[in-house]
C-alpha cells in the first residue's frame, strides 16, 4: 500500500476542461527550468501549469491540492551520468498508464563531445518503458523553442485538447513489426 | 602603416626561418632568446597567414632533425599551416626523417598526423606513393599504427596490393595487435582490389575505420587555405579566365576551374586528379595489370562529354572518388560503369564523412554540411536511385534527429531512399518519422506527408520497375541455366542492395496504408488544416495516377476515413481535386486488365458516398449503397438527434459548407437586388450554377458529375439551344419543300401555257373543261405552297425569338462571370 501511495497516477483527480498540467522530471542542471519557461512562453487557449521535480516520488505534503498530471516529461543529459540514474529511478515510481503516450524522454547533448553514456543504453531504457525519445538542446534558443513546442503538442494531446484525439489513438498508428 | 608593419613582420619571419635553417647541432632551449623569438614569430605568422611552401620545407627539416628539444619540434610541426599548397618534397623529407629514426616516436607520430591533416593540399602524390613500401614498414610501431594505416588507406592503388602485404596484415590482426578498426579498414580496401588474395571474413561494422584526430588542426589548415585562395581568386580572377581559354579546355572544365576557388576547397570534397597521369607508371602498369590490356585513359584528360563517349571503356577513375559528387561527367561515368570497386570506394568515403560530420560531433560547420547534403540530393536525383550508405546514415541520424537541423535535405534524402522490406523500412525510417510527425507543428506534418508521398512516387516510378526487371532476369537465368550469371550491376549502381526478398507491391500497399493513417489522424489533430488537407490530397492524387503513369498494377484506394475527412471538409478546392482523382480512378479501373473485384466494390461504395453527399442530398441515409450502408440504421437517429434540418443535404455542392459561398455569390449576382436568396433556388438552374462553379476553378466537381451522374432532364440554356437547333432543322426542311414545290409550279405553268396554246387551235370544250379543272388543281397547289411559305416565316420568327432568349441568357452569364 505504501508503494501505491508513492506512484503517480493519471486518473486520481478529475480532469478539467480548461486546465492542463505538465510535470518535468530531471536532475539538477539539465535545464528543466529553461525548458519549462520556453513552454510557458508559447501562447495557448487554456491554462497550463508546469511543475518541476528533481526526482520522484513527489512530496506527500499538499498532495491533495496537486492537480492531475496530464503529461510527464523526463529530461536527461548524455553528458551527465547522474541524470540518467535519476530518470531510471523515477520511472519505476510512475503508474504504467503514463507509458501509453502520456510521457516522453527528452535527451540533450546527443551530439556532444563529452558523452558519458552510450546512445544504445538510452534507447534501451526508452524502449523498455515505451517512451518516445525527443532529442534536442536546451542551450540554444532555437532548439529549445522547438523542443518546447513538441512537448506542448504532446501535452495537448494527452489532455484531450486536440479534437478529442487521445494518446492511445496516436499510439495506434504505430506498427510493431514482428521480426 | 599596416603595410609597413606587414613588411617588418615578413622580414622577421625570414630571419626566423633562416635561424632554424642554420642550426645544425643540438640547441639549448633554456635561456635561448633567439630561439624563443623565432618560434613565436613562426607561430604568429602561421596563425595569421600560413607559411609558404619553401618555408614549410625548411621548418619541417628543422623540426624533424632532432636538434631541438621535443617541445620545440612539436610546436614547430603544429605551426606548419600552409598558406596554399604543401610541397611534396616536404612530405617526402618528413618520411625520410622518420626512417632515420632520429626524431622520437612522438614526433614521428605527429609528423604522420601532419601529413594526414594536409593530405588534401599536397601538390603531388607520385613520389609519396613510391614510398608506399617504406610506409608499410611503420606498421610495426604500435603508436603509429592508426596513422600509418590511414595514410596507406588513402594511398593504396591496385598495384600496391601484394600477397606479402596481405599476409603481414593478417598476422598483425591475428597476432598481438588484434583486429583494430584501422587494420581492418586497410584490409578491406585490399580485399576490394583483390578479393582472391584476402580470404579473411571481415566483420561487418558500422564503425569508422579511422578515428578522426586533429579536427581543430584540420579546420585551421582549411580556413587558412580558403582565405588565401579567396585572396588569389580576387586578384587573379580576370587572368585565370583567359588562361583557361588559351588552354583550350572544354566549357564544363573551365567552369570547374573558374567556379569560385573559395567554394572549391571548403567542402573537403576533392577535385579529381588521376593516379596514372601523375605517376606515369605506364611500364610498371603493364606488369601489374592482370586483366586489362588496354591502356587506361586518366579521367583528368577527359574534358568533354564526347571525349567520355569515345573512351568510356578505358577511363581510369580519379584517385578521389568523392569528386563525382561535383563533376557531372564523372557522374555519367559512374552511372554507366557501375564498377564494384568504384562504388565501394565511394561508399567508404561517404560513410566516413557522414559519420564524422553528422553523428559523432555537434555540427560545427553547418553551411558546409548543408552543401554536402545538397550535393548528395542532386547526385541521387541524377542516379535515380538511393545510395545504400546514405540510407543507413539517414536511419541512424533520424533516430536522434530533432526535426529541425538540415530539415529539407534530410527529408529529400528520405524520399530518395531505396526499397527495403516493409518491416525494416518501418523500424528504421517510418517509426522515428511518425514520432516526430505527431509531436510537431502542422508545417512539419505537411512536409512529412509530402516526403512520404515523394517516397511512394519514387518507389512506384523507379524502384518497382528496377526490382521487377531484376527478378525477371534472375528467374530467366534460373530457367535457362545459362553459364553467364546475371550481372546485378546492369540494374543498379549499387548492386549489393538488390534484394529478392522485397515484394514491391506489398511494400507499396503497406506504405500507402501507413501514410493514410498518419493523414487521417493528422487532419483530426490539426482540425482539418487547409494546408495539411492539400498535402493529403496530393497523396490521394498520386494513388489515383500511378496505375496509369507508373504502371503499378494494383490499384490502391484511400481509406474511407480519409475520403470522408476530405469530402466533409470546408475546402472546396480540395474536394474538387478529390473529384478529379476519382475520375482518374475510374479510367484506371476501366483500362486495367486484371479484375480487382474487392477494390472495385470498395471504389463503388466510395463513389456512392460522394454522389450522395455532393449531388443527391442523400448523405448518411442511403440504406443500400455506400460505405456507410451497414451503419445507416445506427447513424439515422444520431443524425436526426443533432437537430439540424435536412442533415443529408448539408454537404452538397448547393448547400455544403465548402460551396455555400459560391452559391450565395451566384444567387446574389443573378437575382434582382433586395430579393431574399436561398440555395434552394438553385434547383432550377443547376446547369448555369455548374458553369459558374467551373469559372471559379472548381472544374473537378463538374468533371465528376459529368462522369458519374446521368442527367435526366435538360434544362436552362441547353434546352433553349436544342429548341433553336430543332427549329433550324425544321426551317431547313421547309425550305427544301418550298423549293420542290416551286419547281413543280414552274412545270405546271409551262404545261398550262402549252395547253392554252393547244386550246387556241382546237377550242375543244371538253378540253377546256379539262384545262379549267387542271388550273384549279394548280391553283390549289399554289395556295398550299403559299401556306407552307407562311409556315416557314413563322418558324423563322420563332427561331429569332429563341436566339434572342439564348443571347440574353448568355449575356447574363457573362455578366455573372465578370462580377
Amino acid at each position: 500500500m505504501a508503494s501505491d501511495d508513492r506512484t503517480l497516477t493519471p486518473y486520481n483527480v478529475l480532469p478539467n476542461r480548461q486546465e492542463a498540467s505538465l510535470l518535468v522530471v530531471g536532475a539538477e542542471g539539465v535545464g528543466k527550468h529553461d525548458l519549462s519557461l520556453a513552454v510557458l512562453k508559447i501562447p495557448v487557449q487554456f491554462s497550463l501549469q508546469i511543475r518541476t521535480a528533481s526526482s520522484l516520488p513527489l512530496p506527500t505534503e499538499n498532495a491533495d491540492l496537486r492537480p492531475r498530471i496530464d503529461f510527464i516529461c523526463f529530461i536527461m543529459s548524455m553528458t551527465d551520468r547522474e541524470s540518467i540514474q535519476v530518470v531510471e529511478k523515477s520511472l519505476s515510481l510512475v503508474d504504467v498508464k503514463y507509458f501509453l503516450g502520456r510521457a516522453c524522454l527528452v535527451v540533450t547533448g546527443v551530439h556532444s563531445h563529452k558523452k558519458m553514456t552510450d546512445l544504445d543504453q538510452v534507447t534501451a531504457l526508452a524502449d523498455s518503458f515505451n517512451l518516445p525519445l525527443v532529442f534536442g538542446e536546451v542551450k540554444s534558443e532555437k532548439e529549445r523553442d522547438q523542443l518546447a513546442r513538441r512537448i506542448l503538442t504532446m501535452t495537448e494531446v494527452a489532455a484531450g485538447f486536440k479534437n478529442h484525439v487521445s494518446p492511445l489513438l496516436v499510439e495506434s498508428t504505430r506498427l510493431v513489426t514482428t521480426s | 602603416m599596416s603595410s609597413g608593419k606587414g613588411v617588418r613582420k615578413k622580414q622577421t619571419l625570414e630571419a626566423a626561418v633562416r635561424y632554424f635553417e642554420k642550426c645544425t647541432g643540438k640547441v639549448k632551449v633554456r635561456g635561448n632568446l633567439e630561439l624563443q623569438l623565432s618560434l613565436e614569430t613562426v607561430k604568429a605568422t602561421s596563425e595569421e597567414s600560413g607559411l609558404e611552401p619553401d618555408q614549410i620545407t625548411t621548418l619541417l627539416d628543422a623540426a624533424a632533425s632532432g636538434y631541438f628539444a621535443q617541445t620545440v619540434g612539436r610546436q614547430l610541426i603544429r605551426s606548419l599551416v600552409p598558406s596554399s599548397r604543401v610541397p611534396q618534397e616536404a612530405v617526402i623529407n618528413a618520411i625520410s626523417w622518420m626512417s632515420s629514426n632520429k626524431p622520437s616516436i612522438s614526433i614521428q607520430c605527429l609528423l604522420l598526423r601532419w601529413i594526414l591533416v594536409v593530405y588534401d593540399y599536397i601538390d603531388g602524390y607520385d613520389k609519396l606513393h613510391s614510398l608506399y613500401g617504406i610506409l608499410f614498414l611503420f606498421l610495426d610501431s604500435q603508436a603509429m599504427l592508426p596513422h600509418v594505416c590511414h595514410l596507406m588507406f588513402l594511398l593504396t592503388r591496385k598495384e600496391d596490393v601484394k600477397m606479402f602485404r596481405v599476409r603481414k596484415l593478417l598476422s598483425l590482426i591475428q597476432g598481438r595487435v588484434g583486429p583494430q578498426p584501422c587494420l581492418l579498414g586497410l584490409l578491406t580496401i585490399y580485399k576490394l582490389y583483390y578479393p582472391n588474395l584476402v580470404a579473411f571474413a571481415l566483420p561487418p561494422s558500422n564503425k569508422m575505420f579511422f578515428g578522426s584526430y586533429d579536427r581543430k588542426w584540420r579546420c585551421q589548415v582549411r580556413e587558412m587555405v580558403e582565405k588565401s585562395e579567396a585572396r588569389q581568386a580576387l586578384s587573379a580572377s580576370s587572368s585565370l579566365g583567359g588562361n583557361a581559354a588559351e588552354l583550350g579546355l572544354s566549357k564544363s572544365r573551365q567552369l570547374a576551374i573558374q567556379a569560385p576557388a573559395k567554394k572549391r576547397r571548403r567542402l573537403e570534397i576533392p577535385i579529381s586528379h588521376s593516379a596514372s597521369a601523375e605517376t606515369q607508371l605506364s611500364e610498371s602498369m603493364e606488369q601489374v595489370s592482370l586483366s586489362v590490356n588496354t591502356k587506361k585513359v586518366p579521367f583528368v584528360r577527359v574534358d568533354t562529354f564526347m571525349n567520355l563517349i569515345d573512351n568510356v571503356e578505358k577511363i581510369e577513375f580519379p584517385s578521389q572518388i568523392a569528386a563525382c559528387l561535383r563533376d557531372p561527367i564523372l557522374q555519367h561515368l559512374m552511372a554507366y560503369a557501375a564498377d564494384r570497386v568504384v562504388t565501394a570506394r565511394f561508399t567508404f568515403w561517404l560513410q566516413h564523412t557522414l559519420t564524422d560530420e553528422f553523428l559523432n560531433h555537434s555540427s560545427v560547420n553547418v553551411e558546409e554540411n548543408e552543401r554536402l547534403l545538397r550535393m548528395l540530393v542532386d547526385f541521387t536525383d541524377f542516379l535515380q536511385e538511393g545510395v545504400p550508405v546514405v540510407d543507413s546514415f539517414i536511419s541512424s541520424y533520424l533516430h536522434t534527429w530533432n526535426g529541425m537541423d538540415y530539415g529539407p535535405f534530410i527529408l529529400r534524402l528520405i524520399s530518395k531512399c531505396q526499397m527495403y522490406p516493409f518491416s525494416d523500412l518501418n523500424d528504421l525510417i517510418l517509426e522515428p518519422l511518425r514520432q516526430l510527425y505527431f509531436s510537431s507543428s502542422v508545417y512539419f506534418k505537411c512536409q512529412c506527408l509530402l516526403t512520404l508521398t515523394e517516397l511512394l512516387r519514387n518507389y512506384a516510378a523507379y524502384e518497382c520497375p528496377r526490382l521487377k526487371e531484376w527478378s525477371a532476369a534472375v528467374t530467366a537465368e534460373n530457367n535457362t541455366t545459362t553459364i553467364l550469371p546475371t550481372d546485378p550491376s546492369l540494374h543498379s549502381v549499387f548492386p549489393e542492395r538488390l534484394n529478392e526478398t522485397v515484394q514491391p507491391a506489398l511494400v507499396l500497399q503497406k506504405l500507402a496504408a501507413f501514410v493514410d493513417r498518419l493523414a487521417v489522424l493528422g487532419l483530426r489533430i490539426e482540425g482539418d488544416n487547409t494546408l495539411l488537407l492539400h498535402s493529403v490530397v496530393n497523396f490521394v492524387e498520386l494513388l489515383s495516377q500511378w496505375n496509369q503513369q507508373h504502371g503499378v498494377e494494383k490499384i490502391i484506394l484511400p481509406s474511407e476515413h480519409l475520403l470522408r475527412r476530405i469530402l466533409f471538409s470546408d475546402c472546396s478546392s480540395a474536394i474538387s481535386r478529390l473529384c478529379v482523382a476519382f475520375c482518374r480512378y475510374k479510367e484506371s479501373f476501366v483500362q486495367s486488365s486484371s479484375r480487382q473485384r474487392e477494390s472495385v466494390s470498395a471504389f463503388n461504395d466510395m463513389l456512392v458516398d460522394m454522389c450522395d453527399a455532393l449531388w443527391r442530398n442523400k448523405a448518411f441515409i442511403n440504406p443500400t449503397q455506400g460505405s456507410l450502408k451497414a451503419l445507416s440504421g445506427e447513424l439515422n437517429p444520431i443524425v436526426t438527434s443533432m437537430g439540424i434540418p435536412y442533415p443529408s443535404s448539408r454537404f452538397s455542392i448547393f448547400q455544403g459548407q465548402a460551396f455555400l459561398p459560391y452559391a450565395w455569390s451566384f444567387l446574389l449576382q443573378t437575382q434582382p437586388e433586395g430579393k431574399r436568396v436561398h440555395p434552394n433556388q438553385l434547383k432550377g438552374v443547376k446547369d448555369v450554377y455548374l458553369e459558374f462553379l467551373e469559372q471559379q476553378n472548381l472544374a473537378g466537381v463538374i468533371r465528376f458529375i459529368n462522369t458519374f451522374i446521368m442527367r435526366k432532364s435538360v434544362s436552362g440554356r441547353n434546352k433553349h439551344k436544342s429548341t433553336a437547333d430543332h427549329l433550324r432543322r425544321q426551317l431547313q426542311r421547309a425550305r427544301t419543300t418550298a423549293a420542290r414545290v416551286r419547281n413543280q409550279l414552274q412545270q405546271a405553268r409551262a404545261t398550262v401555257a402549252r395547253v392554252r396554246s393547244s386550246i387556241i387551235y382546237r377550242r375543244h370544250k371538253q378540253q377546256e373543261q379539262d384545262l379549267q379543272q387542271r388550273e384549279a388543281a394548280v391553283n390549289a397547289h399554289v395556295n398550299s405552297q403559299c401556306e407552307q411559305e407562311k409556315d416557314v416565316e413563322e418558324l423563322r420568327l420563332q427561331l429569332n425569338s429563341a436566339q434572342v432568349k439564348a443571347r440574353v441568357l448568355y449575356r447574363r452569364l457573362i455578366h455573372v462571370s465578370h462580377l
